[in-house]
């Protein structure tokens, strides 16, 4: 019993999974092309394809095994050697298939960090669980059965926890969809819990192929796969929809100067362009009377008063000057998730008033807000300096809290 | 008759026909998330298109342990077997159609579903062997989510996602139909076990 990839049906399965994978991951759309995480977690989506296809090939293999009779000849090799050679070509095929699938996301050359590169152990953890697991199946069951069931119940696994709530059931798949925007990363919570939940299947089809009664048999698999659902579910259970956390602080890069510039490295190249339009508008916001903060930064999190935006690669002075302007304005606060919050109505007015005070051309600031918000900060417009601070300072306090409710000139 | 009828399983048929009938005309409607390539992202297929894969397994598991004995039996054994893939598709359909009267429209096109994967199966049995005929029904299922996109492309293959009232998606499911029984009235469920693929012994 050589190793023979070429006489393994997986053979034959390999270039069909591998195009598969190669289109479904071209179709789908992710974060940013130049942050290698999002990449990578965007490639290792291809389990959703490659894992029920192995599936179905392991199971294929432990029937032909267990159709052979090959248990009930005289042993020349441990089983454990049998079982590793008739899978190797189905981990080979799914192994193809996902490095063409990763590979291909890296085409952009992406940004990578040594750490981004843990995202990996997850299809493969999921792959080689699903494989392991339809082995045993296919050794146990008739291959009638075992064959079509491996394919839907992997496929059923792996996509259909993301329709289903509480939401962190769908982190237990690895199937890792909403992965990342370039100011997160993946939870170290949403790696941990697959890689249990496959060391369970693991321990279930170890205990399926183990030489001990029926019931025995059935009892300890049954166990075994909801230990490992339990511990996977211990370990994202009050995770939101995205697997993701805030990026750390740490890995911003700045630049000095009259205003403190920290740009994801990503964004290196932007540091000046940044730095020099929120210097001008600072200049042109502080001659109306509205403050800024002294550090201007994409990190979400951290202490001290800053100026938080979000940009992207090669953003057009204009699209700067925004982000710089929605910086400015106070996030969403927290009792806006759960009851009323008359402060947003002021939102667009506030940004199309300091849209018009930073000097962005009045066709763009028609993308700050409707043609109500700007007829309402005309009216502002026409109120002396001091009663247009006053307006800025009312709606400020509304963004901020659900209680105030805003101050809009044009409006009742 | 009687030990013929156990051996083409028909308990468990007749148990995956009500099991299949209840889940489909309470569940049916639900969606399952799928990866599909021509939607870029995710498509949702309804229960009522994966539920029925299960009546086309059962039904095919008995054809996959008939003896080769069987070629040299004096009865119409090949009408019998087609008899028997006739019946589970009728009934099915039978209780598909009750259930749909009484007000659960997912019931019928899961009948429907199941009746052209019977079909399906058993054509892909006559030729490449039991395991590959109950494969080809859940192949189909995983290839129309990924190649469809949820309107107009591909739209051929998504005919078990069209609701009950599809003349294109009964006509298809019909022809499968007809083709299985045809191919196994002609030659019967010891060429299904029979043809087995190449390669399949280790």
């Amino acid at each position: 019993m050589r190793f023979d990839f070429f006489r393994s049906p997986s053979s034959v399965a390999t270039a069909p999974l591998a195009f598969l994978t190669f289109f479904f991951l071209a179709g789908s759309a992710g974060g940013p092309a130049y942050y290698g995480l999002s990449q990578l977690a965007q490639g290792a989506t291809a389990v959703a394809i490659v894992a029920p296809f192995s599936a179905g090939l392991a199971a294929w293999e432990g029937a032909r095994l267990r159709r052979a009779g090959i248990w009930q000849l005289a042993a020349t090799r441990s089983e454990a050697r049998i079982v590793i050679r008739a899978l190797a070509p189905t981990a080979l095929a799914a192994l193809i298939a996902l490095t063409l699938g990763v590979g291909s996301m890296m085409v952009t050359l992406p940004r990578l960090q040594a750490s981004d590169l843990l995202v990996l152990v997850v299809p493969v953890a999921v792959v080689g669980g699903h494989i392991v697991l339809a082995h045993a199946a296919g050794r146990r069951l008739p291959a009638v059965i075992a064959v079509p069931s491996a394919v839907v119940i992997s496929w059923l696994w792996i996509a259909y926890p993301i329709a289903l709530e509480p939401l962190w059931l769908r982190h237990m798949t690895g199937f890792l969809t909403d992965c990342c925007d370039i100011a997160t990363v993946l939870d170290p919570a949403a790696i941990l819990a697959p890689l249990i939940v496959s060391a369970g299947a693991v321990a279930a089809a170890a205990i399926l192929l183990a030489p001990i009664s029926t019931l025995r048999r059935r009892l300890g698999a049954a166990f075994a796969v909801a230990l490992g659902l339990a511990g996977g579910a211990a370990t994202v259970s009050g995770m939101g929809a995205a697997p993701t956390t805030a990026r750390p602080d740490s890995d911003v890069v700045c630049r000095a100067g009259e205003l403190h510039v920290c740009l994801w490295p990503e964004h290196r190249g932007e540091l000046s362009r940044v730095q020099q339009e929120a210097v001008g508008l600072r200049e042109r916001l502080e001659e109306i009377g509205v403050a800024t903060a002294a550090v201007v930064t994409e990190a979400r999190s951290g202490d001290g008063e800053r100026w938080v935006i979000g940009i992207s690669r090669g953003l057009t002075r204009v699209e700067i000057l925004g982000s710089l302007i929605y910086g400015l304005l106070p996030p969403h606060p927290r009792c806006a998730e759960t009851g009323p919050y008359p402060g947003y109505a002021a939102f667009a007015p506030v940004a199309v008033w300091l849209g018009e005070h930073a000097g962005v051309p009045t066709d763009t600031l028609r993308s700050f807000g409707s043609d109500e918000d700007l007829r309402e900060v005309r009216a502002v417009q026409r109120l002396k300096r001091s009663k247009q601070l006053d307006w800025y300072q009312t709606n400020l306090r509304a963004l901020r809290n659900c209680a105030i409710p805003p101050r809009l000139l044009t409006r009742t | 008759m009687t030990w013929w009828l156990r051996s083409r399983g028909a308990t468990a048929i007749a148990a995956v026909i009500a099991l299949q009938t209840g889940v489909c005309s309470l569940l049916g409607g639900v969606l399952v998330p799928s990866p599909s390539l021509a939607a870029g992202g995710m498509l949702s297929v309804p229960l009522r298109v994966i539920a029925p894969l299960a009546l086309s397994t059962v039904t095919l598991l008995a054809f996959a342990h008939v003896m080769q004995l069987e070629r040299a039996a004096v009865r119409r054994l090949t009408l019998m077997d087609a008899g028997v893939l006739a019946v589970a598709a009728l009934v099915s359909l039978l209780l598909g159609s009750l259930a749909y009267a009484v007000d659960f429209p997912d019931a019928l096109p899961a009948a429907r579903n199941a009746a052209a994967y019977i079909g399906l199966g058993a054509s892909a049995a006559l030729v490449a062997g039991p395991t590959v005929g109950a494969a080809t029904p859940a192949a189909y299922v995983i290839l129309a989510a990924l190649l469809s996109d949820g309107r107009g492309d591909a739209a051929w293959l998504r005919w078990s996602m069209e609701p009950a009232a599809s003349k294109s998606a009964a006509a298809i499911a019909a022809t499968l139909m007809l083709i299985g029984l045809a191919g196994t009235a002609r030659f019967g469920g010891a060429r299904m076990s029979a043809a087995e693929p190449r390669g399949s012994a280790a």
